[in-house]
């Protein structure tokens, strides 16, 4: 039978990166508690068991890594190697050698230029150079040109021998499908008398007389389970044709008196074995075995509780799914909800004055599925913030700090999706808080701090967002600092009045850093701008709360989940749009005079005392159709980043849940745009993307507005005065 | 009714193969991740073969082999064991708790099914 063990693979890699994800936390711990029992067989199980599957699916770069591995661990297991810092940084490295090892067998690309040297640094360790063996299980092969001999096999099984599960007659079918000729004599010396025969115990005997081409050893192969105490002695009785020229066998071994196979001896094994739950089924007559399709299903009288594959027991189990299949599934469920809230707007239509109480079931039913089917995807935090803790490690060693990495709230869920995605972000934060953050040691000292700094991950719930804290004990940003260095690149301009949150705020500007040197670890282009930029991309935000000397605390808050959203229907023109809700802070009706245009910047309205932007919505998404440019103007005021603005809108509509659809998988990206929904009526409506929108607004204003006044020199105040 | 076995092991991908091949060959499978998962799901029932890991969490081969034995519909079903080479001590103690053979890692499936014959003809 063929079976391809590629099947496998996708399952190995899976569980590949599982089991290197426990070792490098147990590594970490390890490395703190110095000697421990337990993490070392976590350590050395993950190793072993990656061994296992990597040598059976022909992985074999990674078997021949993860052996020299499992070696070391084993040693270490037996105290021989102590776990040393250096030895640990080692097996840190060699998690990485691995993971890379994997990811390069999975992609089929290039293997990782380290592996050699952290090969051979664990192989010094160990110092066991044996490379794993590869020649796997001996398989019995019959060689057709050996001679054939004859055999004299005493096998006398020892009476526990059925309370291993073995069954000899199963072994004399076995030599009597090796041979030529073949006799046995049943050994009945020891059966007691009926009435003392005990059942469980095995009483009978064997003498055999085999005449087979094959070699000693596949006969000894065919006992290779016995016990020593039930082992049988096996001698050769005979070479026939290298005694006789002509090839004819002589045969002058003991008397033969049975000439007929063990199996239909007198005595056969059933009656002397219990009967009791034991669904091995009798041996039978001798027959074919090998593949499975001949198998004689007689053979296996069923046990009438063994009815099929069904956990009885109410066991933690998951099922891995894979995600396509999940999110299609998901999207599904989003559909069903639009199609029923369809169904439910047409029975209000055709039956306005009637309740139907099997739609209102069904709209439950189909929105707790909903619920339900959101919750599958959502993963605790753990995992990332678990990759955290080594890069807080390595990095601190790095640049010479003391370093103490805190999480709380590890077990906090979140959406799948946006944990893949939170990963680099908050890598970029961490590593920041590390290298820019937290100060070396004689300047903590200095300073009057404790010379360990302080990182701290907290995740939590806050309202429908995920809260990710990021905070250090560091030196806190320095707002002079960071305002001279914006100024200094035109960020801002010096006459701008500027909250210290805004100017924390600016160190997630494009081409912001203030780093004085460029360093190995923050310094790869990668700034904090496109750590913003793909927070905004997940709908969330950063702030910054910082105290000179005392730390920083950046805020990430996130949605929950990237499937729906709450929002605020609203019409502009003849379309309906959503505004998320989170961002939406009030509804207002503008006094008439409350819109004023200013030169250069746009509208604003003046609410309660504050300036707003005032965004036209037409304008903006270059509407054909403009909205009725009258002073019963209805405002949306939306926040973004601690900003305020009004959108323009004719009507509010209402507040729904939708349910996002991705417009750059179907289209493009469309700026402004965060994405599409089907409304209950089945129109599509576009989701505004507030922060986009505003950005689009500041950006286009003063053009806009350049043009504007060109068209129309009438000085701007006077515009909509009264 | 075909024949049914149990196969352990903490590790899903040696566990689907173990299982595929079995399957293949007619065998009805029942799966644990470790020897306790085990335990629960055939307790009321019985196998006609066992395959399980040895090194495994919250409950290892060995033990899970001495915890079978002591159950009546388990007293003499066939129990193969996986190992390695560098466990002899192990396949020792397993073979002392009560195993009936062995497979050492690694394996094909081929090689399964030879030894899986041994035990269940």
């Amino acid at each position: 039978m063929e079976i391809d063990l590629n099947r496998f693979r996708a399952a190995f890699y899976e569980e590949a990166v599982e089991h290197l994800e426990s070792m490098e936390a147990a590594l970490l711990q390890l490395e703190n508690s110095g000697e421990d029992r337990e993490l070392l067989n976590t350590i050395f199980r993950a190793a072993h068991s990656i061994k296992g599957a990597s040598s059976t699916f022909g992985i074999d770069q990674v078997a021949r890594f993860t052996h020299v591995l499992e070696n070391l661990l084993d040693r270490m297991r037996e105290g021989e190697v102590l776990p040393t810092a250096e030895l640990c940084e080692l097996l840190l490295k060699a998690t990485d050698v691995l993971a890379g090892l994997i990811q390069a067998e999975k992609n089929q690309t290039e293997i990782p230029e380290q592996v050699e040297s952290v090969f051979h640094a664990l192989q010094q360790y160990s110092s066991e150079c044996a490379p794993s063996q590869h020649s796997t299980h001996p398989v019995p092969a019959i060689d057709p040109a050996a001679s054939c001999q004859t055999w004299h096999i005493r096998f006398q099984p020892s009476p526990t021998f059925f309370h291993f599960g073995q069954n000899p007659l199963f072994m004399l079918d076995e030599l009597q499908k090796l041979s030529q000729s073949f006799h046995s004599v049943a050994n009945l010396s020891k059966l007691p008398s009926l009435s003392r025969l005990d059942p469980e115990s095995c009483c009978m005997g064997w003498d055999i007389e085999l005449t087979t081409s094959s070699p000693k050893h596949v006969i000894q192969d065919v006992f290779m389970f016995v016990d020593d105490d039930s082992s049988p002695a096996i001698e050769l009785i005979s070479h026939p044709e290298t005694k006789t020229d002509d090839g004819i066998s002589t045969q002058s071994g003991p008397p033969i008196r049975v000439s007929e196979p063990v199996s239909s001896d007198s005595i056969t094994q059933p009656e002397t074995r219990p009967s009791s739950g034991n669904t091995n089924g009798g041996p039978g007559a001798s027959g074919e075995r090998r593949s499975g399709d001949d198998r004689r299903s007689e053979n296996s009288p069923p046990t009438k509780e063994s009815s099929g594959p069904t956990s009885a027991a109410g066991s933690h189990e998951t099922v891995r799914v894979d995600r396509e299949r999940l999110d299609k599934m998901i999207n599904q469920i989003g559909e069903l909800v639009i199609g029923t809230s369809m169904v439910e707007q047409d029975w209000q239509r055709f039956h306005p004055d009637m309740e139907s109480s099997a739609l209102v079931q069904l709209g439950k039913i189909v929105r707790d599925l909903q619920e339900m089917s959101l919750s599958l995807r959502m993963v605790p935090i753990a995992a990332t913030f678990q990759k955290m803790a080594r890069i807080v490690r390595d990095l601190s060693h790095r640049l010479g700090k003391q370093v103490r990495f805190e999480t709380e709230g590890e077990e906090t869920e979140l959406d799948k999706t946006v944990v893949d995605q939170i990963g680099d972000p908050l890598l970029h934060m961490v590593r920041n808080s590390v290298d820019h953050g937290i100060e070396t040691p004689e300047e903590r000292a200095a300073a009057g701090k404790s010379p360990e700094g302080v990182v701290c991950l907290r995740a939590y719930h806050q309202g429908g967002n995920f809260i990710i804290e990021i905070e250090d004990d560091g030196k806190g940003l320095d707002r002079d600092r960071i305002l001279r260095k914006a100024i200094e690149r035109g960020i801002v301009s010096e006459s701008d009045n500027l909250s210290d949150e805004d100017i924390f705020g600016l160190i997630f500007s494009a081409g912001f850093s203030t780093a004085e040197q460029v360093t190995d670890v923050s310094g790869r282009g990668v700034g904090m701008d496109v750590v913003r930029r793909n927070v905004e991309a997940l709908q969330g935000s950063i702030s910054i709360r910082s105290v000179k000397g005392k730390g920083c605390r950046m805020i990430v808050r996130l949605p929950l989940t990237l499937a729906i959203l709450d929002g605020l229907l609203v019409r502009v023109a003849s379309d309906s749009y959503v505004i998320p809700l989170l961002s939406v802070v009030e509804s207002i009706k503008p006094t008439s005079n409350g819109i004023q245009k200013v030169l250069a910047r746009g509208e604003v309205i003046t609410l309660r005392g504050e300036i707003v932007p005032l965004l036209r919505l037409d304008r903006i998404l270059n509407l054909r159709q403009s909205c009725r440019e009258n002073n019963d103007d209805l405002l949306v005021i939306v926040e973004d980043q601690g900003r305020k603005y009004s959108l323009a809108v004719d009507e509010l509509l209402g507040q729904q849940q939708v349910v996002i659809k991705n417009l750059e998988a179907n289209f493009q990206k469309v700026p402004g745009v965060a994405g599409a929904t089907i409304l209950g009526d089945g129109r599509v409506a576009l989701i505004l993307d507030i922060n986009g929108l505003c950005g689009l607004a500041t950006r286009s204003s003063a053009a806009a507005d350049h043009s504007l006044s060109a068209d129309q020199p009438i000085i701007a105040a006077e515009h909509h005065a009264v | 009714m075909s024949k049914m076995a149990l196969v352990v092991d903490d590790s899903a991908s040696m566990r689907q193969m173990v299982s595929y091949t079995l399957q293949s060959a007619g065998f009805e499978v029942i799966e644990g991740s470790d020897g306790k998962d085990a335990l629960g799901k055939v307790s009321g029932k019985s196998v006609n073969l066992v395959v399980t890991d040895l090194n495994m969490p919250v409950m290892d081969g060995i033990t899970l082999i001495r915890e079978l034995r002591k159950i009546s519909s388990f007293k003499f079903t066939p129990i193969l064991m996986l190992t390695t080479e560098s466990q002899d001590a192990k396949k020792q103690e397993g073979k002392s708790a009560g195993a009936t053979g062995w497979m050492v890692k690694p394996f094909n499936p081929e090689q399964l099914l030879q030894v899986v014959s041994k035990v269940v003809p």
